[in-house]
């Protein structure tokens, strides 16, 4: 496994830039595509494919000891952590009620939900580009962490 | 309840988990980011399992469903 401090760096190679600038083509063509068709069916399962398949060779690296190329190794565990736990998940208890009482509130126009939000902001290209965006590099940070 | 009042909630909670996720870079780490509560739960192939199908559901729900 490599280093986190390693890894952070490497976020300032070229690599890691010409990967950032085709998540970011790839997520504005994408932001094209539209739901409950096979195109906007194919422009996320493409992803999620490639980042499945990269978290399986992941745990096959770890139980058979083999190595990986650098960029989709798991990077190593960080040192322990301090600091207030609560606020983060206060927060994200707050919006999950917040969000449960929109969803069975009605009309949807007075009680918008998170997927209501989403719906009004992503009808514009280059927001939903960044939304996939986002989506891709959370992703991302799930399977190398 | 008026629609803006719904959406200065949700501003609020939004301002909120910035505000949060801010001081964790910020405030010489008295409170604990996103990375930091995540990584525990990565480290453990069950909860790691969860937080990836979690992933999944959310670009499905959003880009495909």
């Amino acid at each position: 496994m490599s280093t986190r401090p390693a890894a952070l760096i490497r976020w300032r190679s070229p690599g890691y830039l010409v990967a950032l600038a085709l998540a970011a083509a790839y997520s504005w063509w994408a932001a094209t595509t539209t739901p409950f068709t096979v195109r906007g069916d194919v422009a996320t399962a493409l992803p999620l494919g490639l980042l499945t398949a990269i978290a399986l060779a992941q745990g096959q690296a770890t139980r058979r000891g083999g190595g990986l190329p650098g960029p989709l190794r798991r990077l190593g565990r960080p040192g322990p952590t301090t600091g207030a736990v609560w606020p983060l998940p206060s927060v994200l208890a707050a919006a999950l009620g917040w969000e449960l009482y929109s969803f069975f509130s009605a009309p949807r126009s007075v009680h918008p939900t998170i997927s209501s939000l989403y719906d009004a902001a992503a009808s514009t290209q280059a927001w939903k580009a960044v939304f996939f965006l986002a989506w891709v590099a959370l992703g991302w940070d799930l399977v190398r962490r | 309840m008026t629609r803006s009042d719904a959406l200065a909630v949700w501003s609020f909670l939004a301002l909120a988990l910035v505000a949060a996720e801010a001081l964790a870079h910020l405030g010489r780490r008295r409170v604990r980011g996103f990375a930091s509560l995540a990584t525990p739960l990565l480290a453990r192939t069950p909860s790691r399992l969860a937080l990836l199908l979690g992933w999944m559901w959310l670009g499905w729900h959003f880009f495909a469903r």
